[in-house]
């Protein structure tokens, strides 16, 4: 029978400052590269815009697609390049009253520069700003609504503060993987937020397994301090920790590889968010636990 | 249910309800692989291109049996290329429409198609409706204009507003007079509901007659239609036919001595203020006014920057080119002694705009400035599309002074028919044109319309475009119109089925739109299920090596949280997207982390020496908390999801949501009434986990 663990004894709790110190400074060098940049790179889903992602029969440069539409109010034009499938390229456009029209003289324009070569769309995205703003206002109602939720049945299930450090745990897993997001130049999609929102529900499944033990540690274990229990408590389910987030990872990684572009943002997310996740209960959630009950609770009292 | 008969019996139970919900799906599968053979065999047996059967070969009004008949191909290929299209034409396609409904749905990023979001410009219908319109009524509909622009508010409520701080009654503009702000207000939201209600229709109606197969059009919000149109094959057409209001209008056009007129008076007045201006104010100015013109017309905003220092070359060159034609015309060889009359080229019969002065014409003429200097009863249409003309053939458009009062409308229209024109006319002979069909009582207006104005024009107008400006000859009075000069067959078809659908009651734009090519579809789905079947075969290797037979029985669980999973989407006809299969991907990953938890906890108390029924006790019970909290929390993130999200979000949303609720039972009742099954009977010593 294969174990990856059988039972450890690692000191988890003892180095959280350190570790926080860590990824607390990723987090804000990330915000500082966003602030940089001009705030989160929203993607059309959000600003609103045209996106035309066309191939090429004999693939061109995206410098030559620049080239041949210019006179258009044209965006960002890039490449697309997926695993077994020959390049793409993606046109933004800013959105004209008329999308249809803009569309057309893309196509036109595109048809007249590269004669012979034939263009297919592959897709079309439009977003008329209004419905930008709406889907921006949309996504953090569902953030903040998820959060409350979240934090009342924890604190419902378990106590407040448990609800507490589970909820910052999110806010750290989602600030990184924002961070990530930033440095490797992922736009922020409707997509990536979908991963976000599940990285939050895989952190936060994460953070009750621990919790859970710890809450039933806390009733056998009487004589032990809560640190003591923590501890014990994280490296009873480390065995059952890495398993899943190895599995986990493993099928998210098949679909960043192989799921194509268009899972591509979902996918890049999700692997930070799986690792994040695995993390933030860790290093995140359980010591503002910790933290909170050494403050609030005379010494001696249970929890 | 504590016997483990009673479980094994319930869980069979479940089984056979997700594989009768499930059949149809895999037969339809099974279906349209059975298709796409059949119809290659056909296309290689008949001589017929592939795509031309595809398209074809269920549509009632083509004949294929003929078609094939009359090919010539030996006797008994033809035999079977008939025997094989009755087949397809009968049990198989009473088959198809049998299981295709009951099959699970493939969302339109996995079949290809679009989805539009079409918001209805209540504000232009308002603007329309209105009466005894002014300066105040200006200022309250652009304020109202950019609002709604920017942000999602009530326009109603706005306009109240707007109103009030213009100390304005509604009832000026709207309604009976002495009718109460709120009387008004309440009236025009009713017909505005009513238009969105009526453009619903319309454009179902269109739709249909385009020949979508299972289109779905359904309102959102209070404004918005969203159109789902699966596997269209042409977008551009498809978002043409949506799009257009099809106002069909015939108007007069003015006579060329009044029209001369006008041109001269406007060309004076456009001198005039020129003329007490710099240069360099004139540019400003004038780029001042491309921000203030309306812009319906599409193409303004790229060429104008540009535009605005090449117009003097421009016009020369265009001078130039049409030098026999303007010897009648007014014209001065100078754009600054007359800069409007400048930009247009005079024929006998039309004014004509070179493409390049095209948006130059359209800012002077929509200017407010100038646009009181026209008479209020006339109306600037442009032709539909640009033509050649001149020497080498340069593109120009044809610029229509008309009657602003419609003498007919489309809805005096009983019928709209595409075809190829026959006939003498050059203009229509061997083309496709749109023949269309007045009601009584148009056939009747037209043909007092066409009696009164022998010798002059008459414009055909479809949304503000002139498509024709024939002289009446005669008075007409069959009641029937012939429209020309259209690109091709598509065209015509489409044009008379916007016809026949009818108008819309406002304007209609695109707010939103989705498009996925088939091919990307197509490849989507292909990585879809390669991703799934990978992902899926890893999981289950790793957890046979990790806890050999207890894997295998938690492998088993998993393909059941599959089976259910999809069964679940089959039953209640849930449509599954790229995200819908990514979500499937993440609840193998919960299923697999609900049995690893189990596992993990039996091989603890197994460490701590318990037997193995004693460890299998303990580890569910202690397991099955944890494993309803953490579902439970997925499951909340997942029902916000579905609540607030929207698109590919929901479908991602649906099948976590579906998935995570399978999973609870799949993982505390399915594996515990396996592992009991094994444990019953025997006294076992060591587990193999």
């Amino acid at each position: 029978m294969p174990h990856f663990f059988k039972k450890t004894n690692i000191n988890f709790i003892g180095p959280r400052f350190k570790l926080l110190a860590v990824t607390g400074s990723v987090i804000v060098a990330g915000m500082i590269v966003m602030i940089l940049r001009g705030g989160p790179d929203w993607s059309i889903d959000f600003r609103g815009g045209l996106d035309m992602q066309v191939r090429f029969e004999t693939p061109v440069s995206d410098g030559h697609v620049r080239a041949a539409l210019s006179g258009m109010s044209v965006g960002e034009v890039k490449t697309i390049s997926s695993l077994g499938q020959p390049d793409e390229i993606s046109v933004r456009l800013k959105v004209a009253e008329n999308s249809n029209e803009t569309q057309r003289q893309v196509m036109e324009k595109l048809s007249a520069a590269f004669p012979g070569n034939k263009v297919e769309v592959r897709n079309v995205d439009v977003v008329g700003p209004k419905v930008g703003g709406e889907l921006r206002r949309q996504a953090a109602i569902s953030a903040i609504v998820a959060c409350a939720l979240l934090l009342i049945y924890i604190s419902w299930r378990f106590h407040f503060e448990y609800a507490l450090g589970g909820v910052l745990g999110l806010v750290h897993d989602t600030l990184l993987t924002m961070a990530f997001l930033t440095f490797f130049n992922y736009e922020f999609s409707l997509q990536v937020l979908a991963a976000i929102l599940t990285l939050l529900g895989f952190s936060i499944n994460d953070t009750i397994v621990i919790y859970d033990r710890i809450r039933e540690n806390l009733k056998k274990l009487r004589q032990m301090n809560l640190a003591e229990i923590m501890n014990l408590s994280i490296n009873e389910t480390l065995s059952r920790t890495i398993i899943t987030s190895l599995t986990v990872f493993m099928t998210v990684l098949v679909l960043f590889i192989f799921g194509g572009p268009v899972l591509r943002g979902f996918s890049f997310a999700m692997l930070v968010g799986v690792v994040t996740g695995t993390y933030s209960s860790i290093y995140v959630s359980s010591p503002i636990v910790l933290e909170w009950a050494q403050r609030h609770t005379v010494k001696g009292k249970k929890r | 249910m504590k016997s483990v008969r009673a479980r094994l019996i319930f869980l069979l139970i479940v089984l056979a309800v997700g594989a009768y919900y499930l059949y149809p799906t895999l037969k339809y599968d099974r279906l349209s692989r059975e298709e796409s053979h059949l119809l290659i065999e056909l296309a290689s047996l008949s001589n017929l291109p592939l795509n031309r059967l595809a398209a074809d070969i269920y549509r009632d009004d083509v004949d294929l049996r003929a078609e094939i008949d009359s090919t010539d191909i030996s006797p008994v290929q033809k035999e079977e290329a008939l025997q094989k299209l009755d087949y397809l034409r009968g049990d198989f396609l009473r088959n198809m429409k049998y299981y295709r409904p009951r099959a699970i749905k493939l969302g339109l990023d996995l079949q290809g198609g679009m989805y539009l979001v079409l918001e209805v410009d209540v504000l232009k219908m308002l603007d329309n409706q209105a009466k005894g319109k002014d300066e105040v009524f200006d200022r309250i509909l652009s304020r109202l204009r950019t609002a709604e622009q920017t942000r999602s508010i009530d326009l109603f409520d706005a306009l109240r507003e707007q109103a009030a701080s213009e100390r304005a009654t509604l009832s000026r503009y709207w309604g009976e007079p002495g009718q109460s702000d709120d009387a008004v207000l309440s009236d025009l939201r009713k017909s505005a509901e009513d238009a969105v209600d009526r453009s619903l229709e319309i454009l179902r109606n269109r739709i249909d007659q385009f020949g979508v197969s299972e289109p779905s059009i359904t309102k959102l919000g209070s404004q918005r239609i969203a159109l789902e149109l699966p596997g269209v094959k042409d977008p551009a057409r498809a978002r043409e036919l949506v799009g257009r209001t099809a106002l069909l209008e015939f108007k007069l056009v003015v006579e060329p001595d009044r029209a001369r007129d006008i041109l001269t008076k406007l060309d004076e007045g456009v001198a005039a203020r020129l003329r007490g201006e710099s240069a360099d104010s004139t540019r400003k100015d004038s780029s001042k006014l491309a921000a203030d013109t309306v812009k319906a017309k599409t193409d303004t905003a790229q060429v104008a920057a540009a535009d605005t220092s090449r117009r003097d070359t421009a016009a020369t060159e265009a001078e130039k080119l049409f030098s026999e034609q303007m010897a009648d015309t007014t014209t001065d060889t100078t754009g600054r002694a007359h800069p409007f009359l400048s930009l247009l080229v005079g024929g006998t019969q039309n004014i004509l705009v070179s493409a390049e002065n095209r948006s130059r014409v359209i800012r002077l003429i929509s200017a407010r400035e100038n646009q009181r200097m026209i008479p209020s009863d006339v109306q600037f249409l442009w032709s539909h599309k640009a033509m050649p003309a001149g020497e080498d053939r340069k593109e120009v458009w044809v610029l229509y002074l008309v009657k602003k009062q419609a003498d007919l409308t489309g809805t005096t229209l009983e019928d709209a028919q595409s075809t190829i024109g026959s006939g003498y006319d050059p203009e229509q002979a061997g083309k496709p044109v749109v023949n269309i069909k007045f009601t009584r009582d148009g056939a009747r207006t037209f043909a007092r319309v066409t009696g009164a104005n022998v010798g002059k024009r008459l414009g055909i107008v479809l949304d503000d475009k002139v498509y024709m400006a024939p002289s009446i000859r005669d008075k007409i009075s069959g009641g029937a119109a012939v429209i020309t000069g259209l690109d091709d067959m598509p065209e015509a078809r489409d044009i008379s089925i916007v016809l026949r659908a009818g108008a819309l009651p406002a304007p209609v734009h695109v707010v939103e739109e989705r498009t996925v090519g088939p091919s990307l579809g197509r490849d989507s789905v292909q990585a879809g299920e390669f991703c799934l079947i990978l992902a899926f075969a890893a999981v289950v290797l790793f957890m046979l090596w990790y806890y050999r037979l207890s894997g295998a029985i938690a492998d088993f669980a998993m393909i059941l949280n599959m089976f259910l999973l999809l069964g679940v989407l089959a039953m209640f006809q849930f449509t599954l997207t790229m995200p819908g299969i990514a979500g499937m991907i993440l609840t193998m990953g919960m299923a697999v982390d609900a049995n690893v938890l189990i596992f993990e906890r039996i091989r603890e108390e197994l460490r701590l020496g318990k037997t193995v029924r004693a460890a299998i006790e303990t580890g569910f019970a202690r397991a099955t908390v944890v494993i309803f909290d953490a579902n439970i929390t997925t499951a909340i993130t997942g029902v916000v999801l579905l609540i607030y999200g929207t698109g590919s979000i929901k479908g991602f949303a649906l099948t976590l949501t579906v998935g995570v609720t399978v999973n609870v039972f799949t993982a505390i009742f399915v594996t515990r009434a396996v592992y009991d099954l094994f444990t019953e009977r025997r006294q076992l010593k060591t587990l193999s986990i």
